[in-house]
């Protein structure tokens, strides 16, 4: 049950935070209520309301008596979530110090795992959407300079691009796993194979029995891959896709749950009349995090002489 | 048990590398045996040898059966560290983009916590050598100028001496918890009182049962802090108390155990004729570095604005 409770309150926190950075949530904005949330969930509504007491504590959100939840004013929660932000720093630089490292050797450690190589991936995909999420967030979170290829294109073809061959780094979903891994393999690559963070398709899932979900995406065959992946899930035929460009987006109800991939988000701007946004999820599970992180710590590691570490 | 076996391993850990870190250690030199060890910690033998085995997988000793206990090979200790180091560092990174920071802005983002603000401490103690302990770790661990202060010349003047006034923090031990907590009240400062990591003066304790123990010391009144600190112990009359400049340090036989304070440290030309100087302890426990490190970033945090 508590485990339950942590993940609803990591999911809306994760809403809040992104909501607000992309501006589909203001500070002092009203969240949904306990008993929307329930449903959504499929929760007791007690789970929920505990999910917001917590970060409630953390200084995220406001609960207000009988009128319900709302973004904490700025200053309680993006600008200053200090306290917690600290709590967790001072555990590294204690960490750290078991480790043997003084701060400012952490903080240099920690550069080294950057700063010698100059990585350049390429991220193997079959659609727009993806070509664009997925490099976006190697490039922000990740700092490796990225390039997408349409797989289509190389598989096609009888050699390996020239883009292919100065690359460090190949990137693909499991999708296009097999197809890669021997393109890899035939020009001695590393390869990682991203597995999506599955947030957002637990909600999908939980939504779709209950109601419409819609899907406005920029490319059709990334429609058609969601078909797909949806496809045994129960309300299957609740699942609806948008391409944008080609479809009317009036044609969604306001009060539909609606997601926007990253690149319909670009093509869109910010502003859009849809009510019940969800969030754009962070697109990489922890584990393909862990393994390129990895990967870009040791190469930069193993490129600096080791009495340096 | 499980709980003692941890608190011993993290002891040792620590022993290991400072001893390494400081050239007390060589790799391949010989450890003290679990038994040896037992009594010091006041413990079972086969918790000693478990924690060395917790040591062993970290790749920092190995256990050479009917031989003993040993520092392992340079080479072997840095792959072994690296790894642990690495693996560990992964995880920092990984939880910072979890909490929205980009991986490759956390290193300078963990800087600009610590160093956005000068910040200044005031140690306040009542002897040389203690000021001089306190304020060597706080300046050489945590990054913070420091001004030693005495005690008693604060409390002699009328009002705060310049370096109390101007700190942006006060840090004392519990010895004169009551003498700074008044001041720092009445200038409006935060003030830490530094638990200093008792396991190296129980250490002393069980040792003086065995037999003479030494310290070398600069400060006489520190040398009156240690007798009336071990006066209830049972073995107080081993304790032997040298200060440096008065007393000659030849008389120290060369297999005893012998203390010395940071500042003696310093000032002690002819250590290396002592066998077995006791490796320098980290001064502060957990519970203070984590004091120490939490009010460094709360104060640099709230001076960034916002670094996402």
């Amino acid at each position: 049950m508590s485990r339950r409770r942590a993940e609803i309150t990591d999911l809306i926190r994760q809403r809040v935070f992104t909501g607000l950075h992309l501006g589909v949530l203001t500070h002092r904005g009203r969240l949904p209520s306990v008993r929307e949330l329930a449903r959504e969930f499929g929760a007791n509504p007690r789970v929920i309301l505990a999910a917001y007491r917590a970060l409630e504590n953390e200084g995220l959100v406001e609960l207000r008596n009988r009128s319900g939840a709302f973004v904490a004013p700025a200053g309680l929660s993006m600008g200053d979530p200090t306290p917690r932000r600290a709590d967790w720093m001072a555990d590294v630089l204690m960490e750290g110090l078991r480790h043997g490292m003084k701060p400012g050797a952490l903080s240099q450690s920690l550069e080294q795992c950057f700063d010698a190589v100059d990585l350049h991936a390429a991220v193997l995909e079959c659609n727009a959407d993806q070509l664009y999420s997925v490099p976006e967030e190697l490039q922000r979170d990740f700092g490796i300079r990225t390039t997408g290829i349409e797989i289509d294109s190389i598989l096609a073809g009888q050699d390996a691009p020239v883009e292919l061959r100065q690359v460090d780094l190949l990137v693909t979903t499991p999708f296009h796993q097999n197809e890669v891994r021997s393109l890899a393999r035939r020009l001695g690559m590393p390869m990682v194979v991203i597995t999506m963070c599955t947030d957002l398709f637990t909600e999908v899932g939980r939504l779709l029995p209950r109601e419409l979900v819609y899907f406005v995406v920029t490319d059709s065959r990334f429609a058609d891959k969601l078909h797909r992946l949806f496809g045994s899930s129960t309300g299957a035929a609740n699942l609806r896709t948008l391409v944008l460009g080609t479809h009317d987006l009036n044609e969604i109800p306001d009060d539909a749950p609606t997601y926007l991939t990253r690149l319909t988000r670009r093509r869109l701007g910010e502003c859009t009349l849809l009510q019940r946004v969800l969030p754009e999820a962070r697109v990489f599970s922890a584990e393909s995090a862990r393994q390129i992180l990895s990967f870009l710590s040791r190469t930069n590691l193993t490129a600096v002489p080791s009495d340096r570490m | 048990m499980t709980r003692r076996r941890g608190d011993i391993a993290e002891t040792l850990r620590q022993r290991v590398l400072s001893g390494i870190h400081l050239g007390e250690l060589k790799h391949g030199q010989r450890l003290p045996s679990a038994r040896e060890l037992a009594r010091e910690f006041g413990a079972d033998p086969r918790v000693i040898l478990a924690a060395y085995r917790e040591l062993q997988i970290e790749g920092l000793v190995e256990l050479r059966p009917r031989s003993g206990i040993f520092v392992v090979a340079a080479d072997t200790l840095l792959s072994g560290l690296q790894r642990r180091t690495h693996d560990w560092m992964v995880e920092v990174l990984l939880e910072a983009v979890g909490r929205g920071i980009p991986a490759p802005d956390f290193p300078e983002w963990l800087r600009r916590s610590q160093e956005t603000l000068r910040l200044r401490a005031a140690c306040i103690e009542c002897n040389d050598d203690q000021v001089d302990e306190l304020s060597g770790e706080v300046h050489s661990t945590y990054g913070l100028d420091v001004s030693g202060v005495d005690v008693y010349t604060m409390l002699g003047s009328s009002s705060p001496p310049k370096d109390v006034r101007r700190a942006d923090l006060l840090i004392t031990t519990r010895f004169h918890a009551h003498e700074v907590q008044p001041i720092a009240i009445q200038l409006g400062k935060p003030w830490i009182v530094a638990e200093l990591r008792m396991d190296s003066f129980a250490e002393v304790a069980r040792r003086l049962e065995d037999g003479p123990v030494y310290y070398v010391v600069v400060d006489p009144r520190f040398a009156d802090k240690l007798g009336r600190i071990f006066a209830a112990s049972p073995g107080a009359a081993n304790l032997r108390v040298l200060i440096h400049g008065r007393d000659d340090p030849d008389q120290i036989p060369e297999a005893a155990p012998v203390y010395l304070t940071r500042l003696a440290r310093e000032r002690l030309p002819e250590r290396s004729r002592l066998k077995q100087i006791m490796p320098q302890a980290r001064v502060f426990t957990p519970e203070t570095a984590r004091q120490i490190f939490t009010f460094i970033l709360r104060a640099n945090l709230a001076a960034v604005e916002s670094p996402l």
